[in-house]
């Protein structure tokens, strides 16, 4: 299909008063209009985009801040979908694996520890009272 | 009578060629938008009406044979779609969303400006 001349050269249009107004109304009409759908569209797209996100490289920590609703959703997606794309595991598989966790007898500042000092110093001190 | 109706109809031609004249000028403007045109291409790009842009490009292929493309972007109220031949109607995606975007917003300050600066003249 060929619309124009192929010439590069860029020549005044013959156009009258009652051709131009017209014509740029139409022309801002149209750009108006396509701009407010496009922008929709892309601001649609985006809130899209980040509720389907899938974030399978972002390491797990259970440190992190309590998430926001819209976190959760994503959260709650991400977990449905099971990234199988990326041939992972789905979130809901990963829980913590008990004999990775510490031991809290290790920690000396551990409540329990603590209170076994506490409470062996109270009795080394009775039995010296005594 | 005839004489009316042959005056009439000079006009509403007169009118057309105008209006086909804008057209052709902005098209000019609008293939500029998009960076460099590569050597024996010739593009254009242009709004054919409220609702329709037109992208075209014709180029020589390495057989020295033309080539063309021409593409229709409607705007609809729920989406933009693209339309070109033998090829089903779709929407754009992001990254020609964006595109297009841009070069709506582009052509709109461009062309605006230049057909101003004509009413300015004539």
């Amino acid at each position: 299909m060929k619309i124009f001349d192929n010439s590069s050269e860029v020549k005044l249009p013959r156009a009258s008063m009652d051709v131009l107004p017209d014509r740029i109304g139409i022309v801002t009409r149209a750009v108006v209009m396509a701009e407010y759908v496009a922008k929709n569209e892309i601001k649609n797209r985006t809130v899209l985009n980040s509720r389907f996100m899938l974030d399978t490289k972002a390491p797990i920590s259970f440190d992190d801040p309590v998430p926001t609703i819209e976190q959760s959703s994503n959260h709650i997606i991400t977990q449905a979908i099971g990234n199988s794309a990326y041939n992972e595991p789905a979130m809901h598989n990963i829980v913590p694996d008990k004999q990775s966790l510490p031991v809290e007898d290790d920690d000396p500042m551990s409540l329990k520890n603590v209170r076994r000092l506490v409470e062996n110093s109270f009795e080394d001190l009775e039995d010296k009272a005594a | 009578m005839i004489n009316y109706i042959k005056k009439a109809l000079s006009v509403s031609v007169s009118k057309d060629e105008e209006y086909r004249d804008i057209i052709r000028y902005e098209a000019k403007i609008g293939s500029t938008l998009f960076g460099k045109i590569p050597d024996k291409h010739h593009r254009e790009f242009f709004c054919l009406d409220e609702h329709t842009w037109v992208w075209h490009e014709e180029w020589l292929d390495k057989f020295g044979r033309r080539q063309s493309i021409t593409t229709r972007y409607e705007v609809r109220p729920h989406g933009i779609f693209k339309i070109q031949a033998k090829m089903p109607h779709r929407r754009l995606n992001d990254e020609e969303l964006q595109n297009f975007y841009l070069a709506v917003k582009l052509y709109g300050q461009k062309v605006t400006k230049e057909l101003q600066r004509l009413v300015a003249q004539s």
